[in-house]
């Protein structure tokens, strides 16, 4: 109840703030429509190498063929052939080594024609990198085409016009990649740098030692702050998405993983900026550390970029720092629509977010020495 | 005799060697207005912070309303039953009067109306401005009612009219008095010597931390031991000499001659030889006040500021 009180209180103190509005809110969505109309434009494709090994007297059969334009039309994927017959394992070895390659290759096995023509089952071969995070979504779109034709077949319909399967398919475009990015960083430095700030604020006017001489406890003081820059952090993560959806055509997923995910991370930032606030004795100091902080950590999570392109050690510093947790669980969820992934990046989070509460808590002086 | 609302026995607070309150011990009654008078630093702002259980005591007992600051359970019950005014009160600047005060009646599970500590503290007209775009004098007032909105038994006002205009002052002075009329008690620090002198029933005088004296105004001035004066303004030429023939300790404070005097038997005595000798002068009596107290007690006086001078 008293959570709630103080919920609501430094709330409605935060929505009469012009620069807190500015800053938390106008900033991040100002950000997005820079950005939207640099990357908007360009809908990137995923590419994907295609081997036809199903060649009848030196020529592709028809069916393949006709597989390879299905796929292609899809105009998520841009299919590129490797020559039949070559040697497979050493292409993606070669690929991997080379930079910001993530090779992707189908194998159409010899006899495809031959065997849908018996009515025998058919299996094609599709091999990724376990870092990529996009092969799900490719595979998923490989596995609709096929889907598609063999519902094409059983009902011995032509096979032409197979570009239908684009239909249920998402396209992917710039603004979709880096959005989970943009949330995550703006949620990010909200609560490292704005809830520090205002936390710190309270502090020195004196109104954290007044209500500590109620019987306010000091986690219910925490939780309040939490969950006050939780919903704030919620809203502004709608409105992008929103935002993003009606100026940028955007076509992020958003399910339970993605809610889930952003209230964890509301959550785990917000803990970081009581913790902090408890933690820097000096207010004047505070806003620095919030800087110091938040600003190393946007670039070095892979919130703009992938992880895989940075040095190993850099690599190894992402793995202890929440923003990556975070942001990989956001992309897990809204763009590759891997459930797995996003759990795990979940459960991340959520230990985040317990510890940094905890820490909050016990760096909040609540009775001095 | 009713327990003590406050009881504090051989408090010490240190910060490292430095001792911020050494060895006080002092008791508050029910339904007195209490004044802790002292000089800025003089550990009165500490005192109050340990009975408010928001910070910790080194040494010495220390019982609010029945129960110990250093039991477990015992802040949570202390806090539920007393309202705090810090010096310098502040609050959510963006949020109205009212809204502030809800904001703390909140924290209570049983409040007052805050209609009513509104129209206690005169902020009706206030009730919808924002708290950032009141006055000192007003901040103040609103720090008060926001001690007041859990109907404590026990108030801490720590400087509460630091800053305020005499008039702001006077009426912040009605309001603390109301308080006892209404059977609450007061502790209040401050350095203005009249604040103390007007308002409380009983004075500890604090200086480095320890109780120099404490009593009733009229009694710490009687058992200072500092006579009550003649002073002769506009004093011919030759007053002074004719009463220094029958007083030994007459002295010139400016233009003044100040004539300490026992009884009446003295007046009579000094007014007669002036009169005798047709010299002219308009006579006061002068009676001790609390500043020239704390001057004795202490050996310095206390700036507007609340410095030692």
């Amino acid at each position: 109840m008293r959570v709630y009180v103080v919920f609501k209180a430094i709330t409605r103190n935060w929505l009469h703030s012009r620069s807190g509005l500015f800053f938390s809110f106008l900033f991040p969505v100002v950000f997005l429509l820079i950005f939207g109309s640099v990357f908007g434009g360009s809908s990137s494709s995923l590419p994907l190498t295609v081997q036809n090994n199903d060649v009848v007297a030196g020529a592709p059969t028809p069916v393949s063929v006709s597989f390879i334009v299905a796929l292609n039309s899809t105009r998520v994927l841009s299919v590129s052939m490797l020559p039949a017959g070559s040697n497979v394992t050493k292409y993606v070895e070669d690929q991997a080594s080379s930079f910001g390659g993530d090779p992707r290759v189908l194998v159409i096995p010899s006899g495809f024609a031959a065997d849908i023509a018996a009515q025998e089952p058919v299996n094609l071969t599709y091999t990724s990198s376990p870092s990529d995070q996009l092969a799900g979504q490719v595979e998923g779109v490989v596995s609709e085409v096929a889907n598609s034709f063999n519902f094409q077949l059983a009902q011995k319909q032509p096979l032409v016009g197979l570009a239908s399967v684009s239909a249920s398919v998402r396209p992917l475009n710039e603004v979709d990649y880096y959005m989970p990015g943009l949330i995550a960083a703006f949620m990010m430095t909200n609560g490292v740098i704005g809830l520090t700030n205002v936390a710190t604020e309270f502090k020195r006017t004196g109104l954290t030692k007044r209500l500590s001489a109620t019987p306010l406890t000091k986690l219910e003081w925490i939780l309040g702050n939490v969950l006050s820059q939780t919903v704030l952090a919620m809203a502004l993560a709608a409105v992008m998405i929103v935002l993003g959806a009606a100026l940028f055509h955007t076509s992020v997923t958003v399910d339970g993983y993605t809610v889930a995910i952003l209230v964890s991370g509301a959550i785990m930032f917000s803990g970081i900026g009581m913790a902090l606030a408890g933690l820097v004795k000096d207010p004047e100091a505070a806003a620095g550390v919030g800087n110091a902080i938040a600003f190393p950590m946007m670039f070095l999570s892979g919130t703009f970029w992938p992880l895989s392109i940075m040095p190993g050690f850099l690599q190894a510093v992402a793995r202890v720092l929440p923003l990556t947790y975070f942001s990989e669980g956001l992309r897990d969820s809204m763009v590759v629509g891997n459930a797995h992934a996003a759990l795990l990046n979940l459960a991340a989070t959520t230990i985040f977010a317990v510890a940094f509460i905890a820490i909050g808590a016990w760096a909040t002086r609540w009775q001095e020495g | 005799m009713a327990e003590p609302v406050v009881s504090v026995q051989g408090l010490v607070k240190r910060y490292g060697q430095a001792a911020a309150v050494d060895g006080v011990t002092l008791e508050v009654q029910k339904g007195e207005i209490f004044a802790l008078l002292g000089p800025n630093g003089a550990g009165k702002t500490t005192t109050v912070e340990i009975l408010e259980c928001i910070r910790k005591p080194t040494a010495g007992t220390v019982r609010v309303l029945g129960h110990s600051v250093s039991d477990p359970g015992g802040p949570a019950e202390i806090k539920k039953r007393i309202g705090v005014l810090a010096q310098e009160f502040n609050t959510l600047g963006r949020l109205t009067v009212t809204e502030n005060l809800e904001f703390f009646a909140g924290m209570y599970d049983s409040h007052v109306d805050v209609g009513d500590v509104l129209d206690l503290l005169g902020l009706r007209e206030k009730a919808h401005t924002r708290f950032a775009e009141l006055s000192g004098g007003m901040k103040q007032r609103v720090g008060i009612a926001a001690a007041l909105v859990n109907d404590p038994e026990l108030v801490f006002l720590d400087e509460p009219t630091t800053g305020l205009d005499p008039e702001i002052r006077r009426a912040t002075w009605n309001v603390i008095r109301e308080l006892r009329s209404k059977g609450r008690s007061v502790m209040l620090t401050t350095h203005y010597m009249d604040e103390a002198e007007a308002l409380a029933d009983r004075i500890a005088i604090l200086v480095r931390g320890k109780v120099a004296a404490m009593d009733t105004p009229a009694g710490l001035i009687s058992d200072s031991g500092i006579s009550r004066t003649l002073v002769f303004t506009n004093a011919a030429e030759g007053v002074f000499g004719t009463l220094r023939r029958f007083f030994d300790d007459v002295s010139m404070e400016g233009a003044d001659v100040v004539v300490p005097y026992r009884d009446m038997r003295d007046i009579q005595v000094a007014i007669g030889a002036i009169t005798e000798r047709g010299l002219q002068a308009e006579v006061q009596m002068r009676s001790a006040s609390i500043e020239d107290v704390f001057l004795k007690l202490a050996g310095f006086r206390i700036t507007e500021s609340g410095d030692a001078r």
